[in-house]
């Protein structure tokens, strides 16, 4: 598997309205770092949700992880959604869930025992510094903290591709900065695919990344 | 509290439902029983000229149960003061012969009417009698009697199918957030559902043993038994092995539906 993201001509719109994504091409390699920028409304959510199967092409081809979007079955969905890590704008938490729960989703799901899960979500709460919330519930804690639990979740299972919607969007800088180290972290040492759509690409990055730019529902590949 | 709220919405209406169907099951024994009783109350009388052959009705009149001839002997014997024993003798043999005709059901009045018209078409019964006007009140308020229950159990059974969807609708609003997360990780079908198939499994359990439990001490209550024998009735046991597992095995049924229903009305995100 060469890409692990393969969009050919695609389009995406919701429902029967004005497609909002046409004709765009998209590719990327295994453990590349890359952004889409692009200002509010410009249709950089719609791309995510296409790569995580909430919204499928109109036209055009689209593989992630060597599976075909446009034609994947919902067991197979479900099975793909397991490799993937996504960091949502509104960080999509549990409400009646601790945060050590929330952190454990992605693992329980994939099967592991009660003993990794545990293990895996206090190391990953350590790094995101919320080891001591770990018995809070979402609705106890910041937006910033919320984001750091969702990004935690994001990583426990160790996924193929990390996709992240707005990760830093209204954060505090300490926050923000936590996010963009963990993001790295992944890429650097875990050998993770993370592809980020955010306003700002964060100027102390410290990484090669590849950067895309949506503009009209139009993506360009910026050089 | 929204938690035991909602464990209680769900029991109570299962409760219902799950009374309802034991109820009129139990109140159609009950009648059925009753109208084995009015059936063995009823007879038909037969004027014959000349002796009558069971098999020969039934040939023609297949619900026919039992031909009995009733014995003249009591009205010989009433009347041996009054008469010489020659007049006796003659009055014997002059005497028509009288039959006792039992049903195996209840028939209807047309029914009635049909079987009246057929053993008076055969020539050696010079006279029927169907006691039409007493059977046409008792079979009326027996037919009445089992429609009311109908009715009942049907008004009862709509009322707990409605709270049952109005839970649904609660739980598709309540565990709609988290299923649908899940569905984003890739959880699979049972797996997102799993927690409301335990909770829903573990209330309809306790409505089931609470619905039992009612059927197996209620009959042994002394103010029951008094209604009973007031109403001249007897109350079927119930039969916790069958009866009860029935109760549950529909409810156990009833979750699932019910949880399918929730399940994929969330669907695929």
């Amino acid at each position: 598997m060469e890409y692990v993201i393969k969009a050919n001509g695609l389009n995406l719109s919701y429902g029967r309205d004005e497609p909002i994504i046409t004709d765009a091409s998209l590719q990327i390699k295994a453990q590349e770092f890359v952004f889409i920028t692009g200002k509010s409304g410009s249709g950089k959510s719609t791309i995510i949700k296409s790569l995580y199967g909430e919204l499928f092409p109109n036209m055009g081809e689209l593989t992630v992880c060597g599976v075909d979007i446009k034609n994947i079955s919902s067991s197979k969905l479900n099975i793909l959604r397991r490799y993937l890590g996504v960091v949502f704008q509104d960080y999509k938490l549990i409400d009646e869930w601790t945060v050590e729960q929330n952190v454990m989703l992605p693992l329980i799901i994939g099967g592991f025992s009660k003993s990794v899960c545990i293990k895996q979500a206090h190391k990953l709460l350590k790094h995101v510094k919320l080891l001591h919330k770990i018995n809070k519930y979402p609705y106890e804690l910041s937006g910033g903290e919320q984001q750091r639990v969702a990004m935690a979740r994001a990583l426990a299972h160790n996924p193929i591709l990390i996709l992240a919607d707005e990760p830093t969007g209204n954060l505090d800088s300490y926050s923000s900065e936590v996010i963009w180290n963990l993001l790295k972290g992944a890429k650097e040492h875990l050998g993770t695919t993370v592809l980020v759509v955010t306003h700002n690409i964060p100027s102390t990055l410290g990484i090669d990344y590849k950067h895309y730019f949506l503009e009209s529902g139009v993506l360009h590949e910026v050089n | 509290m929204k938690s035991i709220n909602s464990h209680f919405s769900i029991i109570i209406s299962v409760f219902i439902l799950l009374f309802s169907f034991q109820f009129t099951k139990m109140v159609n024994t009950i009648v059925n029983d009753y109208s084995i009783k009015i059936v063995n109350d009823y007879s038909i009388v037969l004027v014959a000229s000349s002796e009558l052959k069971e098999e020969e009705l039934k040939r023609q009149i297949p619900e026919i149960h039992v031909l009995t001839e009733i014995s003249s002997k009591k009205i010989l014997d009433r009347l041996k003061n009054d008469m010489s024993s020659k007049n006796l003798t003659l009055l014997q043999v002059a005497l028509p012969k009288f039959y006792s005709l039992k049903l195996e059901s209840m028939p209807n009045q047309k029914r009635l009417e049909m079987i009246r018209q057929k053993l008076s078409g055969l020539s050696s019964i010079t006279r029927v009698e169907t006691f039409a006007k007493t059977h046409e009140k008792v079979f009326k308020m027996f037919l009445l009697l089992q429609s009311m229950v109908y009715v009942f159990a049907s008004f009862v059974a709509l009322v707990a199918i409605l709270l049952i969807f109005k839970q649904i609708r609660i739980w598709t609003y309540e565990h709609n957030r988290r299923m649908s997360i899940m569905t984003l990780f890739g959880a699979s079908f049972f797996m997102k559902s799993a927690m409301l198939y335990r909770m829903t499994l573990v209330d309809t359990f306790l409505s089931a043993v609470a619905v039992c439990a009612v059927y197996v001490i209620a009959p042994q209550l002394a103010v029951v038994q008094n209604f009973a024998l007031e109403l001249d009735i007897v109350i079927p046991k119930f039969n916790v092995l069958s009866e009860g597992g029935m109760l549950l095995g529909s409810s156990l049924i009833f979750a699932f539906i019910a949880v399918s229903i929730v399940s994929r009305k969330i669907g695929r995100v």
